[in-house]
């Protein structure tokens, strides 16, 4: 018995296999998560990627999968967090679906949204043919999630099925105790299939909460997905979040993250461009401000073929005592040629107790690429607030001005208009 | 309606050393007049201009500054605005991120909410602005622009121009807005700062050369050398600097 292993209290074994409704390969991946999970516990600051994540906290705290009974949102809740143009609706509740509180009618034909569950039965061999159940030691949460994952949401669009509304994922977390959710996620789009998604995350309480959401996706030949995650969940939540995504020939694909609040928020991306013409942009925007708040970006793209392209573009406000990472790893392996890739990381310290830790990493195994990268760390323009100032701006309003262009750049990579004008008010209240 | 009063500062500089830029600047501008500031380089106009403004780096040993009779150098840039102080910038500032017309719209609203008027709605503000832009000679792709961002030295000119027709201020100073400007861009300045003068209304003009006094006739032309105000006349002494060069006022004996 090792122990030193970091295997905290409310980390329970999986229950038997007996009585499940999931198909029993899935079963077995579960069991086998398990056991690659428990080797090595959770990370500790020793481990190279988790250097700057204190996640003590984590380990004396209580956590419990929550109940059967059904959570209080209503459906007056929902609909204040509704877009206001067109859009499917997907509600979620500590992490289950809840298709009576989701609006999902004017979905095109063959296109599926169901909970996981429910795909194990009726879309097997569809989920058979796309799930990744790829474990590694490098990510513990990700064989946490998917050795203990209880349901999830599962999309999938055919062939040629392009959604001119986008949707609307609404992550909700309503906690009468300390809770721990691992809702696990599959999005799967068929060749030349075009969605948007924005999925948002929030607390209708105070109350702390652990979120460990893994995510599967697969963008198929020609396929354009673009995704926009906004988190603002309350200053008690836990959000770990490990996206696997894998591109094929001439798929497009965005993801843009706003972090606006939370105690502990990290998020892996793991991209993987396959083959030739594969694009992948990811981006974020973070403000921090709370006494001890922290958010931490990991993305990894692997160029696995020639003419891939990647960009990566992260900007951060950091107040207060918070403290924000970014790890950005590009890999181009050998014989990839014709490779476009860019890195940027921008951070904009509003204190000087805050702190930012940006690390670019770059490994290249062929010659014919092109690969950018730039990181900054610094203050408020000092002559661009004295100029707003004297043309009769007041300072807060000018900080405010300056602290919404900063962002604004992040923004602006949002197509549709109903999202970016949500977002933007967003960042505008928080800010 | 502005008076300078002996006035001394010092910056300090990379090394931390002080370093005294006005030595007792003296200096009296009532309404509706234009006053001119010559001088070499490194004498401390734009240090002066930017005092008056409100800029941060600056210390005041000594003297001080009256708008209206009350104190300006109490009062921060926004309140000098409101007052209704405005400094054309010999070198103004980009702001990615902020949209030109945006920030228009917020600083004319700022200054008129400081005034106590409401604000201009959206429709009056648009024909206002471009109306006046057409009048510094700038596209309006330029309102959907970032501030200053990318702008050409010219385009950048034009667009303080474009501030000080849209912010009517009271007080104007005009920090070598001059520099870098081709004979249209000369002209239009003068054309603008001309359409805005009355009785009111007083400007200082900060500049190397007399060819924009060509445009704007001043009432008084002073110049300044290390620190100082050295000798003040009407504007045939801008005609005598530019033939003679600055030597010849830095070799008369101080009174």
């Amino acid at each position: 018995m090792n122990t030193m292993l970091n295997m905290p209290g409310w980390i329970q074994m999986p229950s038997q296999v007996q009585g499940s409704d999931l198909p029993a390969w899935l079963e077995i991946e579960k069991q086998k998560s398990w056991e690659i999970f428990q080797k090595a516990g959770l990370p500790t600051r020793k481990h190279e990627r988790w250097k700057y994540a204190d996640i003590s906290h984590l380990e004396q705290a209580q956590y419990e999968a929550p109940g059967k009974a059904q959570p209080p949102v209503s459906a007056a809740d929902i609909n204040s967090f509704r877009l206001p143009g067109e859009s499917h609706l997907l509600v979620l509740v500590n992490g289950v679906y809840f298709p009576e509180l989701s609006d999902i009618k004017r979905l095109p034909e063959g296109a599926v949204i169901c909970s996981l569950r429910n795909a194990g039965k009726q879309y097997e061999p569809l989920l058979k043919q796309y799930m990744q159940n790829k474990n590694t030691k490098q990510h513990p949460f990700l064989n946490l999630n998917h050795a203990l994952f209880n349901d999830g949401l599962f999309l999938y669009f055919p062939e040629n099925c392009q959604l001119s509304a986008p949707i609307h994922l609404l992550s909700l977390t309503v906690c009468d105790k300390p809770y721990v959710l691992y809702p696990r996620h599959c999005i799967y789009l068929a060749d030349n299939s075009r969605v948007s998604i924005l999925e948002e995350h929030h607390s209708l309480d105070d109350q702390c909460c652990l979120v460990n959401a893994a995510a599967d996706i697969s963008a198929g030949c020609g396929s354009v997905l673009d995704i926009y995650k906004l988190h603002q969940q309350n200053e008690n939540t836990n959000h770990f979040s490990n996206t696997n995504l894998i591109q094929l020939k001439d798929s497009h694909v965005s993801i843009t993250q706003f972090t606006l609040s939370g105690r502990f928020v990290r998020d892996d991306l793991n991209v993987n461009l396959q083959f030739s013409g594969a694009y992948c942009q990811t981006a974020g925007f973070y403000k921090l401000s709370g006494e001890n708040q922290y958010v931490d970006h990991h993305i990894d793209i692997e160029h696995a073929a020639s003419m891939t392209k990647s960009e990566m573009m992260y900007k951060g406000i950091v107040d207060n005592k918070s403290r924000a990472v970014f790890n950005g790893r590009l890999h181009v392996h050998p014989g990839a040629q014709k490779i476009t890739a860019q890195q940027a990381n921008h951070n904009l310290l509003l204190s000087n107790q805050a702190e930012v830790y940006s690390k670019p990493e770059l490994e290249i195994y062929a010659d014919d690429v092109k690969c950018r990268h730039g990181a900054t760390t610094g203050q408020l323009d000092q002559d661009a607030l004295f100029y707003l100032r004297s043309r009769g701006l007041a300072y807060p309003e000018a900080v405010n001005l300056l602290l919404q262009a900063f962002s604004a750049e992040v923004i602006q990579l949002i197509k549709n208009e109903d999202i970016a004008a949500h977002i933007q008010a967003r960042i505008g209240e928080n800010i | 309606m502005l008076s300078i009063e002996n006035l001394k500062a010092d910056i300090q500089d990379e090394k931390q050393n002080k370093k005294t830029i006005l030595q007792g600047v003296n200096l009296s501008i009532k309404p509706g007049e234009v006053h001119a500031i010559m001088g070499p380089n490194g004498s401390g106009k734009s240090t002066l201009a930017n005092i008056l403004a409100g800029r941060d780096g600056y210390e005041v040993t000594a003297g001080g500054v009256k708008l209206d009779g009350q104190d300006l150098l109490s009062l921060e840039p926004e309140e000098r605005a409101a007052r209704g102080l405005f400094l054309a910038f010999q070198y103004p500032t980009e702001i990615p991120g902020v949209n030109n017309m945006y920030f228009l719209r917020t600083a004319l609203n700022s200054v008129r909410k400081q005034k106590e008027l409401p604000p201009l709605d959206a429709s009056d503000f648009l024909m206002l602005v471009k109306d006046k832009i057409k009048e510094v000679g700038l596209g309006q792709a330029f309102l959907h622009r970032a501030v200053n961002e990318g702008f050409s030295g010219g385009e950048k000119k034009r667009n303080e121009v474009l501030q000080m027709l849209m912010l009517e201020p009271r007080f104007i100073i005009l920090d070598e807005t001059d520099s870098g400007l081709d004979i249209d861009a000369l002209q239009m300045v003068g054309r603008c700062v001309n359409s805005l003068r009355n009785q009111e209304r007083s400007f200082l003009v900060v500049t190397h050369y007399q060819r924009l006094l060509d445009y704007i006739q001043p009432d008084v032309v002073h110049v300044m050398a290390d620190g100082k105000i050295l000798k003040s006349g009407d504007k045939s002494l801008a005609l005598e600097l530019e033939e003679k060069g600055y030597g010849w006022i830095e070799r008369e004996p101080q009174k």
